[in-house]
């Protein structure tokens, strides 16, 4: 299948990677880029353990394609953290708060 | 005593660093994809026009015929998360064969795996080497391929996920009306036809059933 080149930002950096159109975004952050942190969960686009950030807004990137986010901005939970690689207030708010147990979907 | 503790292991699992199954990434590690009866609820019959063979790339296209040596042919579940089966002689006495297929990406073992009636997906090399017949079941089902018994039938009401059923509808439509920020979630659907829950067969986003 013909890949097509995309360009994006994730995470604060650029990146550029052929990927076939079918290929979904979590697809492609997970098996790709590695950054496991974005989970599939459903598959379906309900449960929302894949959600990340693209251009602000949430999307479920296991609803997306990879070529859906060509220049795109995408900010997954690796990206989350403040620069000192302390928590951000939302991720601090969940351990305070315990909210979360296996932490499997809590990324999403 | 008495006071709230912050779990340790919290500080991974909120960065997404926490190491689960679907994370590992193991040498020669294959994905693996299952044909699926597109109607829920139906007579699962699978026949088979050619004897399935691995298509591009990949490694190898299974049936439950030859995991009978094995004695893993009527595993009802091998996943929690998958449900899937092994439809058999011991399971059916309708399917006889009932292929999966694994590949080293997950999009070719999904390729090696078509369902349908006539719409047979992917490549022109397997259109027709797997066929799931959609009849409706007749009569009370047996085995572990369709409806267990005391299991509920075809679902005849609404499912109610995206409907309104609790609280003041036109008060809360107000209060969101008048409020100063809003924030909306973006669900982005690539295809119309595509609608969640029912993609017929795990790890194929495509044309839907529709």
């Amino acid at each position: 299948m013909t890949k097509s080149q995309i360009e994006l930002t994730i995470n604060g950096k650029k990146v550029e990677a052929l990927v076939e159109p079918r290929t979904l975004l979590i697809h492609f952050l997970r098996e790709q880029l590695n950054l496991t942190g974005a989970h599939i969960g459903c598959d379906t686009g309900h449960c929302g353990a894949c959600t990340v950030e693209m251009d602000d807004m949430s999307v479920k990137s296991c609803m997306t394609f990879a070529v859906q986010a060509n220049g795109a901005n995408i900010t997954t939970i690796e990206g989350m953290a403040n620069p000192d690689g302390t928590l951000s207030a939302l991720q601090e708010g969940f351990r305070m708060m315990h909210g979360l147990q296996c932490g499997y979907c809590t990324p999403g | 005593m008495g006071c709230k503790r912050k779990r340790v292991e919290d500080v991974r699992f909120t960065q997404g660093k926490g190491s689960y199954v679907d994370d590992l990434k193991l040498p020669g590690m294959l994905f693996g994809d299952f044909v699926r009866s597109p109607t829920p609820m139906r007579a699962s019959r699978a026949s088979t026009r050619a004897a399935p063979r691995p298509c591009r790339a990949s490694i190898a296209v299974l049936t439950a015929e030859d995991l009978k040596p094995l004695n893993l042919h009527g595993c009802r579940r091998w996943l929690v998360t998958c449900r899937w089966s092994w439809p058999t002689a011991r399971c059916s006495s309708r399917t006889r064969k009932w292929p999966s297929s694994f590949a080293e990406d997950r999009y070719i073992a999904a390729d090696a795996i078509r369902t349908g009636r006539g719409r047979i997906r992917g490549a022109a090399r397997h259109r027709r080497s797997v066929q799931v017949d959609g009849s409706r079941r007749t009569g009370p089902a047996r085995g572990h391929s369709g409806k267990m018994e005391g299991a509920h039938g075809p679902r005849k009401h609404h499912n109610h996920i995206f409907t309104w059923e609790i609280g003041d509808k036109e008060a809360t439509d107000a209060v969101f009306a008048n409020a100063d920020v809003t924030i909306k979630e973006m669900l982005l659907s690539p295809h119309p036809s595509v609608t969640a829950g029912n993609l017929p067969v795990r790890g194929i986003l495509g044309q839907g059933q529709g």
